[in-house]
């Protein structure tokens, strides 16, 4: 790599937080006009190295030059002003604020004249920077409440391009974006990459990297372990570098066998809402039951109205006693557990602590007479996440400072210490590395050999085929197809059924 | 723009329909109560300016009271040696520096805003008391007709219209105005974005003096006299504007313009209370009356969603009963 083509240098970079060392000695470099995937496992440092580059926190020591020039921002501003952008993990916008001024925030004065802030021309050039990246169906004038999720995250988006800068970082934004979202994104990638300008793209994807990037560089536990080049890809050989051990690529079930257990175990009857039409199957004890299809074919709303959140439009979900789910608390009397699509908001406190989540469900069981002993809760927080391996400082850490990963064990912990007969896991290993994901696939099987039942609703096909007892796919609401475990069941049979 | 003008219409309809609620159960309720009702508003809506300042960027101030009450103790002191000028510049020192202490406070030591807010009243409120004391020897501070007269209708009505003004010019045309929503919304992410959100916030309680001013000017040519509170009564003061502000927050989700919803807000508070005098209601009553009135306004428009998403399911079912 000669030194002029080089356009950021990472120089021994180390980050501490407590006792936890994020980063350890990380050094690499990004070329001009390169695509660099960041790779490794949840709580492998990719984050924070990005974040120390964007300014968005420091380092506690190491050194990084920019053009050969060496670059230590103060503050996410003057990484700006470098010409570095980034697109975050988590919600990045104002729900507040218009589109306009979520693109703008911060930069306001750029449209006052004459002590007036100019609306009219702040929106003209939001608009601008939407319609040039491709977003042009969304009005900048709008509240941005207004928007959904994918759209908030193009309008990050617009908001990280609109100074043009030289490299981008995108953070596992891809995960909240379909694919019209994401080609919005990949054409971004490409013009910066002729325009000689350079990307630095993290993800959990191995197909999405392999496609999108130049080079891998891999992390692990904080530290720097090597760079692949694209024509030395090997998905086996990335993901034991990730994880430092071989991990086939068969991490799903390996039996064929489907749940032969007559009983009944969770019924919906008929049920119809907003996005989902006249649906109605049965869950049996020991089953993992899979649904599948597009990512608005209405699975996600039946994960909500199977806990009893959503109060269906018609129909009925009961128990296996007959018990009406009405709502989430029936649904916890009958031992029902669910972790939605969208973790950070409706299945953990990410402001409260690691031991706070855990035992929350489960301080019934906890509590002596009218007291709650500290003692108690250390060792129901041991023994509900035994296996799963939290990376913490402690159990009072909060559960917004650690990754997707963890967060997820933290969600599942808490369910397993609730002692849960079903579960419903909505796209259970949604930005989430393949190792976490291995072990979370070890645990549903674990589960399912306890008879406990699983629903399983995901957008990855090969994973609801591999897991799954049994497959239901929806399109447009209906239960288009269902399929029973089987050698032949391939993703284009399902697809047939999707679209 | 028709449809800007139908929305507006709509929401300045709200205080004409009370009224007439009023003028048909009320005796002596009628088209000579205006110009009181308008005129009682003025003060409320001009204290609801300041906490509107505030309130958007997660900050609670109970000091607005507290610190009227001050700069028009401090502006009649000055307006009866030096008139007019001394009247202005009295009450914005006095208004003006409760905020600039809170944020002071606030920003460097960390404390929580409302109980900042609470130490400044009790602080202003003895301060004020003993200024009062010292200057006419009792607790009321007067001043001469020729002074108030900048204060009494329809004067207020232009005072208060230029402070709506300048509230819409700072919400609506400033960087600040935009950032104090931001905080609001989400402290860290601003921060991550490179903003200076002590400072934003340090600003917002510094800009509530300002209207904190208004006020004051406006509560001493109410009558011509002040009178220092203590014992807290000054967050009295604050309940009023506090509902105007809170009913304004609901309204400006069908058209942004926050003064005027204040001002609309304050208007409907006003006529139910006059409305009640009028029908010769007690206190208390009145008081139960207004707390069940805000609770069905907030109650209703937080669940407008709620509401619609009910109907609509009746609606299924109705049809899936009758197929």
């Amino acid at each position: 790599m000669s030194d002029e083509n080089l356009l950021l240098k990472v120089e021994h970079m180390y980050k501490s937080f407590g006792i936890t060392k994020a980063l350890q000695d990380v050094s690499f470099g990004l070329r001009r006009g390169q695509v660099l995937g960041l790779i490794g496992e949840n709580g492998s440092g990719k984050s924070t190295v990005t974040s120390i580059i964007a300014a968005l926190q420091p380092a506690d020591s190491g050194e990084m030059f920019l053009e050969g020039k060496p670059y230590a921002p103060k503050n996410s501003v003057e990484a700006q002003e470098h010409g570095i952008a980034m697109i975050l993990q988590e919600k990045g916008t104002f729900d507040l604020l218009t589109v306009a001024k979520n693109i703008f925030v911060g930069k306001e004065e750029r449209f006052v004249r004459h002590g007036f802030l100019d609306g009219k021309a702040m929106v003209r050039e939001a608009q601008k920077a939407l319609d040039t990246i491709g977003a042009d169906d969304i009005r900048a004038e709008k509240p941005l409440a207004s928007l959904n999720f994918e759209e908030r995250k193009l309008v990050e988006v617009a908001r990280a391009m609109y100074n043009d800068p030289t490299i981008l970082v995108v953070d596992e934004t891809t995960t909240a974006l379909s694919r019209n979202g994401r080609d919005i994104l990949y054409k971004i990638m490409e013009k910066m990459k002729s325009e000689g300008k350079s990307v630095i793209f993290i993800s959990h994807d191995l197909d999405e990297i392999m496609e999108v990037c130049d080079t891998v560089t891999i992390l692990r536990d904080g530290i720097y372990i090597d760079t692949i080049e694209k024509k030395d890809y090997e998905p086996a050989l990335l993901r034991r570098l990730m994880v430092g051990r071989e991990v086939s690529d068969h991490y799903y079930r390996t039996d064929m066998e489907s749940c032969k257990n007559p009983e009944v175990v969770l019924r919906m009857d008929h049920v119809s809402c907003k996005d989902v039409k006249d649906v109605s199957f049965e869950l049996h004890k020991g089953e993992i039951l899979g649904f599948g299809g597009l990512g608005d074919c209405g699975m996600h709303i039946l994960g909500n109205v199977a806990f009893g959140l959503t109060d269906p439009d018609l129909g009925k979900v009961t128990a296996g006693d007959g018990t009406v789910i009405k709502n989430s608390q029936v649904a916890m009397s009958k031992k029902i557990a669910y972790i939605s699509k969208n973790r950070d908001q409706e299945t953990l406190m990410v402001s409260c602590s690691i031991k706070d989540n855990v035992c929350l469900a489960s301080y019934d069981k906890i509590k002596k007479g009218p007291f709650v002993f500290k003692k108690d809760e250390n060792q129901f927080i041991k023994e509900s996440s035994e296996g799963l391996e939290i990376k913490m400082r402690d159990t009072d850490q909060y559960v917004m400072e650690l990754s997707g990963g963890n967060k997820q064990k933290v969600a599942l912990a808490k369910w397993l210490g609730f002692g849960a007969d079903i579960f419903i896991l909505d796209c259970p290993t949604r930005g989430i590395d393949i190792g976490v994901k291995s072990n979370i696939y070890q645990l549903m099987i674990r589960l399912r050999e306890e008879g406990k039942s699983i629903i399983m609703i995901s957008e990855e096909l090969a994973e609801v085929i591999g897991m799954s007892d049994r497959v239901i796919i929806l399109k447009e609401g209906k239960i288009s197809g269902e399929f029973t475990r089987e050698q032949q069941l391939t993703e284009l049979m399902l697809i047939d059924y999707m679209v | 723009m028709s449809s800007r003008i139908t929305k507006i219409a709509g929401i300045c309809i709200l205080p004409f329909l009370v009224f007439f609620v009023f003028f048909f159960l009320a005796d002596g309720f009628g088209f000579h109560t205006v110009p009181i009702i308008i005129s009682q508003s003025m003060i409320p809506t001009t204290l609801g300016l300041a906490m509107a300042c505030v309130m958007p960027a997660g900050l609670m101030d109970f000091s607005p009271g507290a610190r009227m009450i001050f700069g028009a103790l401090c502006g009649g002191m000055l307006g009866n040696a030096w008139g007019i000028p001394g009247l202005l510049i009295g009450s914005f020192a006095g208004a003006m520096v409760g905020g600039i202490v809170i944020a002071l406070l606030y920003r460097f030591l960390r404390i929580p805003s409302m109980v900042v807010s609470l130490g400044v009243v009790l602080v202003l409120e003895a301060f004020g008391d003993r200024f009062a004391s010292w200057v006419s020897g009792s607790a009321t501070i007067n001043i001469p007709g020729s002074l108030s007269s900048i204060g009494a209708y329809p004067k207020n009505v232009v005072v208060c219209l230029i402070a709506s003004l300048l509230f819409y010019y700072i919400s609506y045309k400033t960087k600040l105005g935009c950032l104090i929503s931001a905080v609001g919304n989400d402290e860290a992410m601003l921060k991550n974005m490179g903003t200076d959100v002590d400072s934003v916030k340090f600003k917002a309680f510094a800009v509530s003096g300002i209207f904190c001013f208004f006020a004051a000017v406006l509560q001493i040519c109410y009558s011509g006299t002040v009178t220092s509170m203590t014992s807290m009564s000054t967050m009295s003061m604050v309940f009023k504007p506090m509902m105007g502000v809170l009913i304004a927050m609901e309204l400006i989700k069908i058209f942004d313009c926050m003064p005027l919803m204040i001002f609309v807000g304050e208007v409907v508070i006003q006529t139910v209370f006059n409305g009640f005098i009028a029908m010769g209601w007690t206190d208390n009553i009145q008081n139960i009356i207004l707390g069940l009135f805000l609770i069905i306004v907030l109650g209703v428009s937080e669940n407008m969603e709620n509401i619609n998403e009910w109907r609509r399911k009746r609606g299924v079912r109705r049809n899936a009963g009758a197929a």
